[in-house]
């Protein structure tokens, strides 16, 4: 009893803990009350900011709940669309995707990044994608019906993305990060198109963001060789000729790669870049024989020929915008570190003004014969 | 540990009952007066080797005597011509008595009113002669035969139970331990009830400053009686105050005996049909025989699994509604859709729906206990199936918060101990409501309360927290975990054993 009395004296004090409505039951909102945003599209309006909240599907609640708003910041935004119900609460905590449109992109995303890392409510983890050929707002709006919400048409696109090695849906706070570190960052780029039955989604690969700015987009065929590059292949099926006149589709199951630099008087004068790719045969059309070496060191190379060029693509961009988004610098520095160090600030501009020379060796491992499952001359099928 | 505090006087003031009780001399006319009103008390002369210069009273009480045993053992050897006749001095007749000329197996010759009344109540025949008396027991009367436990089901383990009668418990006991330093001592506790209470250690093992302690809590009890286990619990611990059981009850004789072997004490009274087993640490209540019997790997896991379920049943419906009310950005969005789902239409906060549950619950528990099993267990059908599915269909309830009531309850079962799991059902209810007012930051003041208040807690010199709290890793792992048997060479640090080696 001793004790007890002053823990329940204890326990009652801090009731009286100062705060306008007391501490017990201040931040109390009952779950059903909430109403879950599921997605948050940013554009730029003129100096304002337009923000558009959606939520996910809620059964026998109909199409979901678009909200829009714009003010001179994202937070007071995000705030004010608290007025459009007097019952229910908008909740971000549940924020599944950012998006950014293009024209917002291009002005800067570090203020709506900046709003994300110090909201109570958002997350770090949400993805975010950046609008190709529009806005946050029309994408939301055109995505969400009453039989789909926008949230749920991009959880399908960010797996179908990842399947076929188009792009791959980072995080706000994965980017934040990516741009603190070098000054860019590679984002999902998402567009609508016009199907048979309406509205719907598109990966447009990747964009760039230099500087905090989106800088240019990357198409989809390219994103495969930046997947490459950067270790993110998942899985990505890619057609060849196979010298029979038909095409063989060759499912690209791993790639590794490694950078190399030559160095002249201290700046990088030439990029070595190395990679492996390793691929099963998924289909035949022409009638090639995958037993056969010729035939199969025939699709080899035309399968290292193909991703040669896509990366040849990749690493002109980067020439060309003068920006490492592929991170080359990083994994040099692993290899040369004092010689990179001492490009520190200028080291984008250095290797855009560097050669390039990429070796690309394919290995087809396996395919999968029905008709002659135990046949192994010539290949490891 | 201050073990000898316990042998303080104890708080509070004395019975105003006056000892001695009966400031008298013995005689029969006495003890007729004590006893006048009773009509099951039976006196009546003999001839005292069919003579008649002697005339002893031979009295009983009837239905705790056996009249076989009275006419055998006393009334024919005391009116034997043969070995009393000639008799005339009334110290010659006492001596005779006491020295085998009455064939009863105990013989106690007692020259206080006090001693002879409890004799006499305690089932014993008294032969009353002028100024003393000589008592033969010849216990006798109905008792409940050694049945199987109840309330602590054995599956691998022995099923014989303790009974009422401690002379069957304590025959029960040694029968396990054969051993000549598995002290047995009585005390006589109760004025009214005068109910015999027995402290059973093994001299050089269990520790003897826990034991004098012990004594010292159970010979300062001045009760009119001892007839149920808190009547008894409440004066052998040092903070009745607490909710949490401070000692090991239990019906299992080999439960006792694993316990004695530890080098803890165990209290048997009688009239109850249960022991004590002292001193109680918090892990010990999450420990049953079945685990010895068990394999270790699987006691291990049990025993994690009653640990987690203690956990799951005092917190659950607290974080659940700390979650729902204050911090929902916690739950996945799935999980938080079909909550959002589940409660649409439900007219109820989330606050009012699980402590309305809970106290469901308790209501069908405790229904279902007082009534006969039968109805008791339409009871429970009534309640849980029908009552709670028109319930949520009537959207009065949501499901998930009969979920969450139902798995609250349910590992709150999982606890061995009853008087531990009551205790968590009580703390299930104010960390709820904690939950209620100040969310999980409520539910962390809770737990550091409750945390706070365990460690204060010790029972003869241990406290009871140990090992979780003071004791190695190795004496942790051993107190959620059950090692192979033979690499337990030890018994427990925390029991302050005289003879800490358990095997080779």
């Amino acid at each position: 009893m001793k004790k007890l009395v002053p823990a329940l004296i204890a326990l009652a004090l801090l009731a009286l803990g100062g705060c306008k409505s007391g501490m017990l039951y201040a931040d109390m909102r009952e779950i059903d009350q909430l109403e879950l945003i599921r997605t948050v599209g940013l554009d730029a309006s003129g100096a304002d900011v337009t923000a558009t909240a959606a939520s996910g599907m809620r059964v026998g609640e109909g199409s979901p709940t678009v909200l829009e708003n714009t003010s001179p910041t994202v937070a007071r935004s995000m705030r004010l669309m608290q007025n459009y119900s007097s019952k229910k609460y908008i909740f971000y905590g549940h924020v599944k995707y950012l998006l950014i449109g293009e024209g917002a992109a291009r002005a800067g995303l570090g203020k709506f990044l900046d709003y994300v890392e110090r909201s109570v409510e958002l997350r770090l983890s949400t993805g975010l994608l950046i609008v190709k050929d529009g806005t946050a707002n029309e994408l939301i709006r055109l995505t969400s019906t009453e039989s789909e919400s926008t949230a749920e048409l991009l959880a399908s696109l960010e797996k179908d993305v990842r399947l076929m090695s188009e792009s791959r849906v980072c995080s706000c706070g994965e980017a934040a990060e990516s741009l603190a570190e070098s000054g860019t960052a590679l984002v999902a780029a998402v567009r609508t198109e016009r199907g048979d039955d309406g509205w719907r989604l598109a990966s447009a690969g990747y964009a760039v963001l230099k500087d905090g700015r989106l800088a240019a987009f990357i198409d989809t065929d390219t994103a495969r060789a930046v997947n490459l590059l950067t270790g993110e292949v998942e899985g990505d099926v890619t057609e060849v000729p196979d010298g029979r006149g038909g095409l063989a589709a060759l499912r690209v199951t791993s790639g590794k790669s490694s950078f190399d630099a030559e160095f002249c008087e201290g700046e990088p004068s030439r990029i070595i870049v190395d990679v492996r790719v390793k691929a099963n045969i998924e289909e035949l059309r022409g009638g090639a024989d995958p037993y056969s070496p010729d035939e199969l060191a025939f699709l080899e190379r035309e399968l290292a020929s193909l991703e040669a060029s896509r990366i040849e693509r990749a690493l002109g961009l980067m020439r060309e915008l003068e920006c490492d988004y592929l991170g080359i610098g990083g994994k040099l520095r692993l290899r040369h570190p004092v010689k990179i160090d001492r490009l520190a600030g200028r080291l984008a501009e250095s290797l855009a003004g560097a050669e390039t020379e990429v070796r690309v060796e394919a290995n087809i491992e396996r395919t999968y014969d029905l008709g002659a499952p135990l046949r192994t001359d010539g290949g490891d099928g | 540990m201050n073990i000898l505090k316990f042998l303080k006087k104890p708080r509070g003031k004395a019975h105003p009952e006056p000892k001695p009780r009966y400031d008298m001399p013995v005689s029969a006319e006495n003890i007729a007066l004590v006893f006048s009103g009773c009509d099951d008390f039976v006196a009546h002369e003999v001839l005292l080797g069919g003579e008649v210069r002697i005339k002893p009273t031979v009295c009983f009480i009837d239905g705790i005597v056996s009249s076989e045993a009275i006419s055998r053992d006393v009334l024919r050897p005391l009116t034997s011509a043969e070995r009393f006749g000639g008799v005339s001095d009334l110290r010659e007749a006492v001596a005779l008595m006491s020295e085998g000329m009455v064939t009863g197996s105990t013989v106690k010759v007692r020259e206080s009113m006090d001693e002879l009344v409890e004799d006499v109540l305690r089932g014993f025949c008294a032969v009353v002669l002028e100024g003393c008396a000589v008592t033969f027991e010849t216990k006798g009367g109905e008792k409940r035969a050694v049945g199987e436990a109840r309330s602590e089901k054995a599956v691998k383990g022995s099923r014989d139970c303790l009974t009422e009668v401690l002379r069957t418990n304590t025959g029960l006991i040694r029968r396990r331990m054969r051993d000549s330093d598995l002290k047995i001592c009585e005390l006589t506790v109760g004025r009214r009830t005068g109910t015999n209470i027995a402290i059973l250690y093994i001299k050089g093992l269990t520790n003897g400053a826990m034991v004098q302690g012990l004594r010292a809590r159970l010979a300062a009890m001045d009760v009119d009686g001892v007839l149920s286990p808190s009547s008894l619990e409440e004066y052998i611990v040092e903070k009745p105050g607490s909710p949490f059981p401070q000692v090991q009850s239990t019906e299992r004789p080999d439960k006792l005996c694993i316990a004695l072997l530890e080098g803890r004490a165990a209290v048997l009274a009688d009239g109850l049909p249960m022991g004590f087993i002292l001193p109680g640490t918090l892990s010990e209540f999450f420990k049953v025989p079945d685990d010895v019997a068990g394999h270790y790997i699987v006691a291990s896991a049990i025993t994690l699994v009653r640990y987690v379920s203690l956990v799951v049943s005092l917190l659950l419906p607290a974080v659940y509604v700390a979650v729902s009310m204050y911090h929902q950005e916690m739950l996945p969005t799935k999980l938080m859709l079909s909550i959002i789902e589940s409660r649409q239409e439900v007219p109820f906060s989330t606050a009012v729906e699980v402590l309305g549950m809970m106290l469901a619950l308790e209501l069908l528990q405790e229904a279902s206990l007082r009534l006969p099993q039968n109805i008791g267990d339409t009871m429970g059908i009534i309640g849980a199936l029908i009552v709670g599915q028109s319930a949520v269909e009537a959207k009065v309830i949501s499901p998930a918060v009969v979920i969450i009531a139902a798995i609250a309850g349910i590992t709150g079962y999982t606890v061995p101990d009853q008087d531990l799991s009551a205790a968590m059902r009580l703390f299930r209810f104010a960390f709820a409501g904690l939950a209620v007012a100040l969310g999980l930051f409520g539910i962390v003041i809770g737990v550091i309360l409750l945390v706070w208040h365990l460690s204060t807690l010790e029972n003869l010199g241990v406290p009871y927290l140990w090992p979780l709290a003071g004791g190695n890793a190795r004496e942790v792992s051993r107190a959620v975990l059950r090692w192979p048997v033979r690499s337990q060479k030890h018994r427990k640090r925390g029991f302050n054993v005289e003879n800490a080696r358990e095997r080779a």
